[in-house]
This record gives structure tokens, C-alpha cells and sequence, in this order.
């Protein structure tokens, strides 16, 4: 059976010399999420953007239900992307409920809908407020649903967790959780909190620039994120022995599309 | 009472009381958008910038002369900014110090135009602060049309419109047209600034596309109250300084300047939501 998405070879260059991403390979099943966790600059939301359809000129292969696209998601796939939040400009006087609806385009969305998600996101009690009078965490899920009111099969979310402290991150990513249990969708999330994505994400992806590593979360170990991360970690929840030192063949890090072992 | 019968009798304070009317509806409409947009330096710019198109128009065609002076106006103030959108459109280095330096060149340009070519002897502070003596009625007839645009312009894609100015990269991946609606907004400003010149002056209309936007969006707790409060104040406000301009004797653009300050100050006094001003 076929991947929902396929990403192959994934190379992008802001300029010529300095490659953001190269030779990046992952995928992705229904109703499974995706954690891509990495350094700052690494190209986590670089890769976000491609996918998405905001950044053109990328080289390498992207799949859809096993359908080759060209250029984002957005043209070919029903995909719902998620900014971070400090992009919504939040000046207009628009309440929750109008936010929701308004996410829809072009079509209307039915009232039984708009209540349904309200309702699934917890925000039937804020639905009259105003978008500048929510928290940060209430500003997220109401972000989230107005991407899942289009009922996306696939949710690209950019640092969902930004700015909430770890219940809050924790809560969020329940419900994103639940999301994709409700919705029958699938969830690509990039995030700082290697811990909380571990938690909760099915599987992972770690990148930075031209390494990468994919697989499923158990896969994941300390070894791995310290290669990737060119740094130790110290206080991360993953198991830390399995190996012994010396990577499995599924455990080996992609640097400019060649595999090799980590000293 | 002659200050209101003034209107009734004389034909240049009837066609400036009708001009006022239409230009403090269309500012009205279009002001909630340029505050919420974060784009009130960009709207000074553009309404100063006027300055050298209207100079530029002066030096070809007289004042009285109103649709070949409007349409070649608009041309030029169109090329302006059509230039400033351009270099405005999704940058990711800061715009405003680019916005001033267009700000400043094209007001001093403006004013050597107008010294070196004007084909008639044009009062600086007239173009600045507008002139009652100077509408006509081929004037207003433009300014209905642009009304009955702008409205329509806003109103049928009014979702695509807010889905721009909340998150422009979703607009975007929702297959908004994102790059036609940033030149048509521009163009729409463009078009009125040109449109109102001979009535309110550049620094007019700017107060106009300003002050009832902030109000409105200080104010409404909804869209649909947002463009209320914005053209009923704009309306309200610039009647009453185009009135008290008349009965006092004082140039009326300015009076009308004031008023609508003035009447930003009292409402935020008056109306509910105060304190939320930090965060527009």
C-alpha cells in the first residue's frame, strides 16, 4: 500500500552555495503523525514551506498517495497548513467563531460543522471572543481548528507548541492527538520539544540542513540526535544503550544523500 | 443658522458638503483595512506622494479642467504606486525607512513641479489641506463611481480580503490571488487619494484613512460593526468640520483635520473597548 506522502531526494537552496536541505527522504502513512525536530536553522520550517506549496525550486521527488506532484501539496492534495502563530495578525475584530468559518474558502461551512469542531477543539465557551483577547494556547487551537474545518487529509503544523509552557505544550499535543483520530487525518508537526514530539508523534524526523534521520520513534536514540545535532544531550527521555555505540544499519544518518556510521 | 443654510444656498459649499460626504464614505470603507493591515505609514506615503502627480498633472492641465486632470492624476499616482507596491510585496527586510525616503523625494519633487511647470498659480496649502472653491460636478461624479467601486471592490471578496490581512501564507496556500489583491489595494488608495486632492488636500485624506480605523477597530466587537463605526464616524465627523470651517471661517480641510481627531478622542473616551489600542 502506498505512503499518503513520499518525500524523495528533497533538496532546496536559498542560495546557490549554501544548500537548507539536501537529499532529504521520508514518508509518511494515513492517520500517522511526523515530528521533524532539529537545531534552529536546520531547515525544519524551510521543509514545511515546500511542502506546503510557499517555497518554489526545490529538487527531488514528492508523492502523493503514490502520484508524483510537482510543486507543494496545496495544488494536489487536501492539506491544511498551520503557521506559526506570531503570523496571524490578529488587529480585526473577528470573533473564534467567525475565524473557524472563515477558514473554508471558498466554500461556506455548514453551521452543524462549525459547531461540531468548536465543540472537538474546546472552544464552544470562547466561541464569541475575540481573536486578540485569547491566550496563546487558546489562539493555537483555534488556528488548528480552522485548518481541520476544511477536513484535511494531511495537517502541516509549524511549532504548534511556541510559547506555552509544558502543560500547555502537553494539552496541545493531546489534542492534536485526537485530531487525527476524529479527523482521519495525518500530521507533519515541526517542534523544539524533542521530548513532547518523542511523546507523541509516531514517528520522526531529524534534520539539520544536510543530515537527516527518519524512522519510527522507537528507532530514535541519543546517539542519533547527538549526530544529527552535532552536540550532546543531556536530559532527553529516550533510551540512551541500545546500540552499544555502534548504529544499526536503519539508524544510519543521510549526509548529502550518502549514508555513514557515527563515530 | 445661516452656517447650515450657507449649503442650501451656495453651490460650491452644496458640491463640497456632497464631496465631503463621498470622500468621508470611501475613507470610511477603506481606512478599517489600511490600520488592521498595519499600513498607515504606507497610506501617508502614498497621499503625500500625490503631491508630485498632481504637479506633474498641473503642469499640462488648469484645475478647472477635472476629468482630463483626474484621469491623468490617477495615471501617474497609479505608476507610483504600483513602484511602492513593488517593493513593498512580501519583503522580509523592514520597508518603512524605503517608504520615507519615497515619502520625502516625492513631496520635494512635487513642490519643484509644481514652482517650475505649474500652468497656473496653484496655492501649495490648497493641495495640502484641499479648497471648497475648487470641486466641480464632474468631480463628484467621480467620487460616486469610486464610491460605488471601493464598495464593491471590498464587499464581494470580503473573506478573501479578511484571510489576507489575518495570514497572508494561508491565503496564499488557499489559492488567494494574493499578489493581484496587494496591487489592487494600492491602486484603490492611489485612486481615491487622487479622487479627493482638490477637496481635502494630501494631509486630509490621510487623516481620513486613518482615524476612523482606529476607532473602528479600538471599538467593534465585529466585522459588520467595524465598517459601521468607521463610515458613520468619517461621515459624522467631516460633515461637522466642514460645518464649523464654514461658520468660523476657517480653511476647511484643516477644520475638518481637527474635527475628526478631536472626535477620535471623545469616542475613545465615550465608546466601550478602550484600552485595547496597544494591541492593533
Amino acid at each position: 500500500m502506498n505512503p499518503l506522502l513520499k518525500v524523495e531526494q528533497l533538496s532546496y537552496s536559498y542560495l546557490p552555495e549554501e544548500p537548507i536541505l539536501s537529499k532529504i527522504s521520508f514518508e509518511l502513512s494515513s492517520q500517522k503523525s511526523l515530528g521533524i525536530i532539529g537545531p534552529n536553522g536546520g531547515g525544519k520550517s524551510t521543509l514545511l514551506k515546500i511542502l506546503a506549496g510557499l517555497l518554489e525550486g526545490a529538487q527531488g521527488e514528492i508523492y502523493w498517495k503514490g502520484q508524483r506532484i510537482s510543486g507543494g501539496l496545496n495544488e494536489s492534495a487536501r492539506m491544511a497548513y498551520v503557521p506559526q502563530k506570531d503570523n496571524v495578525n490578529s488587529a480585526l475584530p473577528i470573533t473564534v467563531r467567525d475565524m473557524i468559518a472563515f477558514g473554508c474558502l471558498p466554500s461556506k461551512v455548514s453551521k452543524k460543522d462549525l459547531n461540531n469542531v468548536l465543540a472537538q477543539m474546546g472552544l464552544t465557551s470562547i466561541q464569541k471572543k475575540l481573536i486578540r483577547e485569547l491566550s496563546g494556547g487558546q489562539l493555537q487551537r483555534v488556528q488548528l481548528a480552522k485548518a481541520v474545518i476544511r477536513k484535511p487529509e494531511l495537517l502541516l503544523l509549524d511549532e504548534p507548541t511556541k510559547g506555552l509552557d509544558s502543560t500547555g505544550q502537553d494539552q496541545l499535543l493531546d489534542l492534536i492527538e485526537q485530531v487525527i483520530k476524529d479527523f482521519n487525518c495525518s500530521v507533519i508537526l515541526v517542534d523544539h520539544n524533542i521530548n513532547q514530539v518523542i511523546k507523541h508523534c509516531d514517528q520522526i524526523l531529524c534534520l539539520n540542513r544536510t543530515h537527516h534521520w527518519h524512522d519510527k520513534k522507537e528507532m530514535f536514540n541519543k546517539d542519533i540526535m547527538n549526530s544529527v545535532y552535532h552536540c550532546e544531550f543531556e536530559h532527553t527521555l529516550i533510551h540512551e544503550n541500545q546500540t552499544d555505540g555502534k548504529l544499526p544499519e536503519h539508524h544510519k544518518c543521510t549526509v548529502h544523500g550518502d549514508d555513514h556510521d557515527h563515530d | 443658522m445661516s452656517f447650515i443654510t450657507d449649503f442650501i444656498e451656495f453651490d460650491f459649499l452644496f458640491n463640497s458638503l456632497i464631496g465631503v460626504i463621498l470622500i468621508s464614505l470611501i475613507c470610511g470603507l477603506l481606512s478599517p483595512l489600511i490600520v488592521s493591515k498595519r499600513l498607515a505609514f504606507m497610506g501617508s506615503a502614498l497621499s503625500h506622494s500625490s503631491l508630485l502627480s498632481i504637479s506633474l498633472s498641473l503642469s499640462i492641465f488648469t484645475l478647472d479642467q477635472a476629468l482630463p486632470l483626474f484621469t491623468l492624476n490617477t495615471l501617474l499616482i497609479t505608476l507610483l504606486v504600483s513602484t511602492l507596491a513593488t517593493f513593498t510585496f512580501r519583503q522580509k527586510i523592514p520597508t518603512d525607512s524605503l517608504i520615507g525616503i519615497f515619502l520625502t523625494v516625492s513631496m520635494a519633487l512635487g513642490i519643484i513641479v509644481l514652482k517650475l511647470f505649474s500652468k497656473q498659480n496653484v496655492d501649495l496649502s490648497s493641495l495640502l489641506f484641499g479648497n471648497v472653491l475648487l470641486i466641480t460636478r464632474t468631480d463628484l461624479l467621480i467620487l460616486f463611481i469610486l464610491l460605488v467601486t471601493v464598495f464593491f471592490t471590498l464587499w464581494i471578496p470580503r473573506h478573501k480580503w479578511i484571510f489576507l490581512i489575518q495570514d497572508e501564507e494561508a491565503a496564499l496556500i488557499q489559492g488567494v490571488n494574493i499578489k493581484f489583491y496587494h496591487y489592487l489595494f494600492y491602486i484603490l488608495l492611489g485612486v481615491t487619494v487622487s479622487a479627493s486632492i482638490k477637496l481635502m488636500g494630501t494631509v486630509v485624506v490621510n487623516t481620513l484613512l486613518l482615524i476612523p480605523g482606529v476607532l473602528a477597530l479600538k471599538t467593534a466587537r465585529s466585522l459588520k460593526s467595524m465598517v459601521l463605526i468607521s463610515t458613520v464616524f468619517s461621515l459624522a465627523f467631516s460633515i461637522l468640520g466642514l460645518v464649523l470651517g464654514n461658520s468660523f471661517e476657517l480653511p476647511s480641510g484643516a477644520t475638518i483635520a481637527v474635527t475628526l481627531f478631536l472626535g477620535l478622542v471623545v469616542c475613545v473616551k465615550l465608546l466601550p473597548g478602550s484600552g485595547q489600542i496597544s494591541k492593533l
